[in-house]
């Protein structure tokens, strides 16, 4: 075992790193005077990775789709006391989530964290499904896909995944359908398992009210060492442009609302956090709050303040910049919105607006260092894609309004975007 | 703990509370003002607030105060309105980082709150009124918000089970208010509500943050301890909901796949804390009544949860599920109900719950918007327990105490937002 110190001299903060005998890398994040422990135990393993193989496999192997969303579900179950129960002997609030390419299992607590994680240890390594609790489970998920059937917003963007994406997984359902995991076994969950869900492929994240020797201690006592992983994931050939320009439903809704999204390349290391980070800062130029393109769209009606933009993305696999909101004409929105790209490629981002936004995102890496859930989650999530929590940062202290023109061309290419609009159903 | 807490009065029917822990990196500053509901005044609220949060006399553009907030390290302003029992509360939020963590130790707050009193205190008024065009686009917000409203369907389906909960009460109003009264707002409407609220709302003022910021608190009391007040409403926010005399039934029907059930309990216990933790044990976490048995055991759902409002007595029961079985689940529901009620409550579960609830309410500590959310309910409550004093109090409460709570509550409202069935694209 060994251990790195992970400090910022700019911010004067630090977390621990280290790397566990039994395969396990652990990052701690002591918190002074914090009453809070959030720890996230997470695999390298979401709703895309569903073609993979491993020495055991032999060849690739396709699993079915929303599998890693019901693996997570099942793990909430062992053999003799239900985790639920385990955990209300504590306090703890438990959790867990499945995103596109991580899987995480929380918990938070303002006491006897110890006990809690001895517990998020212990049950993520003990994997029990049987025909009868996974067919148990198919009612449940089939209730939270139909619950999210009935988001306009979850169709929307969806909708714009699929119209973006050729083959990447990414465009399908994270809990995938009613369908999809009717065709899942105890043993595909086992195989699941058995791949992602080695220590090597993991990470343990804590922050806020900690003892860092504890958590060694606890994890020398529960972890089983891992064997070597060798897995590979295949994804299909993606390449540029997109599947189609324009998508749109109808749902029972007030206004229309939709997603605008321009397709990139996906990258990993710093340079996915100096690509996101430039991704952010070109978009609150170009139609943030303070830019003149929201102001001009705000004042012909055609956005209100229910709008946002982001970069969404997963290291190494996907990557699109969104524009999302309501409005009367979004097909306007997006023809304006690529227009300022134009303009902006020629006559670059005014200096002083830069500046203010530089030091907006600066403010925001601070709020950060106060939320100890915040804290768990970006360490999980920059250990993923190989960098620091502090990498951002340093990224951003090096940006400069240049650099953000020069990434138009590949950040918001026009032929590499599609808009997806919800439309009202007319009476 | 360290948290400093500090209240006082600076004005005829203002206050101004200080919490203070050296932990926070941020300092949040929420200015409030409080009046009862009136159904024609919601809208009018909406808009004036929006347009206060967005422009003053010095800076006219949303555009350009935007700019000035995210210059000061992306200080954040905002908007706030909703009901908080019988009453409305609007008004303003700045959060800004420490001036201790800005590059070269640059101070911040100060213009933060300079810019958010003037946003209160002047206006953008031409010939005294408010910028037509600007007034138009907000309106047309708002017309656009009540119609968006129905987007998000579990939030929809609360709003039109409130309307039969709270039948007749003032806070059965959406927040925004009625489309048609929405049409009809002017800007003759907007000057007379600004006038009410700065002469008679209740105001209170919230400081919550890291500290070093006393030159700001000092610019936020100068301003508010020199307003010119009259009659200034007398804020009382708990006010029980009545029971109806029967159990009422209401369903409405829409394009959706899932249905959205709410089952609402009315009580006269006054023992705020008996209450909550009666909600929570029968279905407030993943190991209460209602996840077990509903959710569970007859996957009937993926949500069911009980939650209770401390000023209406009420304690909802909120789930989503498949039309075919919504009988299945309130059966369900009430046999959990009736299970508390007959005493079937264990000192384990209790004793889980109590650890449960305990530790959510210590966390609220390590966020100053927790912090400030805490004691801004402490305050319609009438009380500023701390969450250890508060704790205290959960320990206390037994088994016996829980059965017999449960058995004050009768169901009172059921509202079912019912899918239709099939698909609702083309």
């Amino acid at each position: 075992m060994n251990k790195e110190i992970i400090r910022s001299e700019r911010f004067g903060e630090q977390y621990s790193l280290i790397h566990h005998k039994s395969g396990l890398d652990i990052l701690i994040w002591k918190m002074e005077n914090y009453s809070t422990t959030e720890a996230a135990f997470a695999t390298r393993y979401g709703s895309i990775n569903t073609r993979f193989k491993t020495s055991e496999t032999g060849d690739f192997i396709t699993v079915p789709e929303g599998i890693a969303h019901y693996l997570e579900h099942k793990l909430f179950e062992s053999e003799d006391i239900p985790v639920w129960e385990l955990y209300a002997a504590t306090g703890a609030s438990a959790n867990a989530f499945t995103s596109f390419d991580a899987t995480e299992y929380t918990f938070s607590t303002s006491q006897n964290w110890e006990r809690s994680l001895e517990i998020l240890l212990d049950c993520v390594q003990k994997p029990y499904f049987t025909k009868e609790n996974v067919e148990k489970e198919q009612g449940i998920i089939a209730q939270e896909i139909k619950m999210y059937e009935d988001s306009p917003f979850n169709a929307c963007f969806y909708n714009l995944l699929r119209a973006i994406y050729k083959e990447h997984p990414v465009k399908i359902d994270i809990a995938g359908t009613v369908e999809s995991i009717a065709k899942i076994t105890p043993e595909l969950l086992y195989d699941c398992y058995n791949t992602f869900y080695n220590l090597h492929n993991m990470v343990l994240s804590i922050a806020g009210n900690v003892d860092e020797d504890k958590v060694i201690e606890i994890c020398d006592r529960i972890l089983k060492p891992a064997g070597e992983l060798h897995l590979e994931c295949s994804f299909p050939e993606e390449g540029q442009g997109v599947t189609q320009k324009r998508i749109t439903e109808k749902f029972p809704i007030g206004l229309p609302i939709f997603d605008i999204g321009y397709k990139c390349e996906p990258c990993d290391g710093k340079d996915f956090e100096r690509t996101v980070c430039i991704a952010r800062m070109a978009m609150q130029m170009l139609i943030g709050s303070s830019s003149p393109l929201y102001q001009q769209l705000f004042d012909d009606g055609l956005l209100n303040s229910q709008f946002g933009y982001s970069a969404f993305c997963g290291s190494g696999s996907f990557f699109v910049n969104t524009i999302s909101g309501e409005s009367r004409d979004p097909d306007e929105v997006y023809r304006r919105f690529n227009a300022e790209v134009e303009r902006v490629k020629r006559e670059g981002f005014d200096k002083d607006n830069f500046d203010i936004v530089k030091k907006s995102r600066y403010g925001s890496i601070v709020r950060m260092f106060g939320n100890v859930e915040g804290l768990a989650d970006s360490m999980t999530a920059s250990y993923f894609n190989g960098t620091t929590v502090f990498d951002e940062a340093e990224a951003l202290a090096e940006i400069t309004a240049e650099d953000c023109r020069a990434a138009l061309d590949t950040l918001f290419d026009e032929e590499n975007s599609a808009i997806s609009i919800v439309e009202p159903i007319k009476e | 703990m360290s948290v400093k807490y500090d209240k006082k009065n600076i004005g005829k029917g203002i206050t101004l509370t200080c919490i203070c822990d050296p932990k926070y990196k941020t300092n949040m500053i929420r200015v409030r003002f409080v009046t009862p509901i009136v159904p024609d005044d919601l809208g009018v609220n909406a808009v004036l607030m929006s347009m206060l949060a967005t422009s003053n006399a010095e800076i006219k553009s949303r555009t350009e105060l935007s700019k000035k907030f995210l210059g000061l390290y992306g200080t954040s302003i905002g908007a706030v309105w909703g009901n908080v029992g019988d009453y409305q509360a609007m008004g303003m939020t700045v959060s800004a980082i420490r001036d201790r963590f800005t590059i070269g130790g640059e101070v911040i707050s100060e213009e933060a709150v300079r810019q958010l009193l003037l946003c209160i205190f002047e206006p953008d008024l031409t010939d005294g009124n408010f910028n037509e065009s600007y007034f138009k686009l907000r309106k047309q917000e708002l017309i656009d918000n009540i119609a968006a409203s129905i987007n998000d369907k579990r939030s929809y389906a609360f709003m039109k089970a409130k309307e039969v909960i709270y039948e007749g009460e003032p806070t059965a109003a959406a927040e925004t208010g009625t489309l048609e009264r929405a049409e009809k707002i002017t800007r003759e409407d907007l000057l007379r509500q600004y006038d009410h609220l700065m002469k008679h709302a209740a105001i209170d003022i919230m400081v919550c943050g890291g500290g070093e910021i006393d030159g700001a608190v000092g610019m936020l009391t100068e301003a508010f301890s020199k307003m010119e007040r009259g009659d200034v409403y007398e804020i009382d926010y708990r006010k029980f909901s009545p029971a109806k005399a029967e159990l009422r039934v209401k369903e409405e029907d829409m394009d959706i796949k899932q249905s959205k059930m709410f089952m609402a309990y009315k009580s006269e216990c006054e023992d705020i804390y008996l209450c909550k933790l009666t909600a929570w044990l029968l279905g407030g976490s993943v190991f209460s009544k209602l996840f077990l048995n509903v959710r569970e055991k007859l996957s009937l759902c993926y949500n069911c949860d009980s939650y209770y409002n401390d000023l209406k007595g009420v304690m909802l029961i909120e789930s989503g599920v498949d039309t075919e079985n919504i009988e299945k689940a309130q059966e369900a529901i009430r046999a959990q109900v009736k299970a508390m009620k007959d005493g079937d409550v264990t000192e384990e579960e209790l004793e889980n719950t109590k650890r449960y609830i305990k530790s959510n309410f210590m966390s609220n500590y390590d966020s100053e918007w927790d912090m400030a959310g805490w004691y801004r309910a402490q305050d319609t409550r009438g009380t500023c327990y701390t969450p250890e004093e508060v704790c205290d109090i959960i320990d206390r409460i037994t088994v016996a105490q829980i059965v017999e709570c449960a058995n004050s509550f009768t169901e009172d409202t059921v509202f079912v937002l019912k899918a239709k069935g099939g698909a609702a694209d083309e």
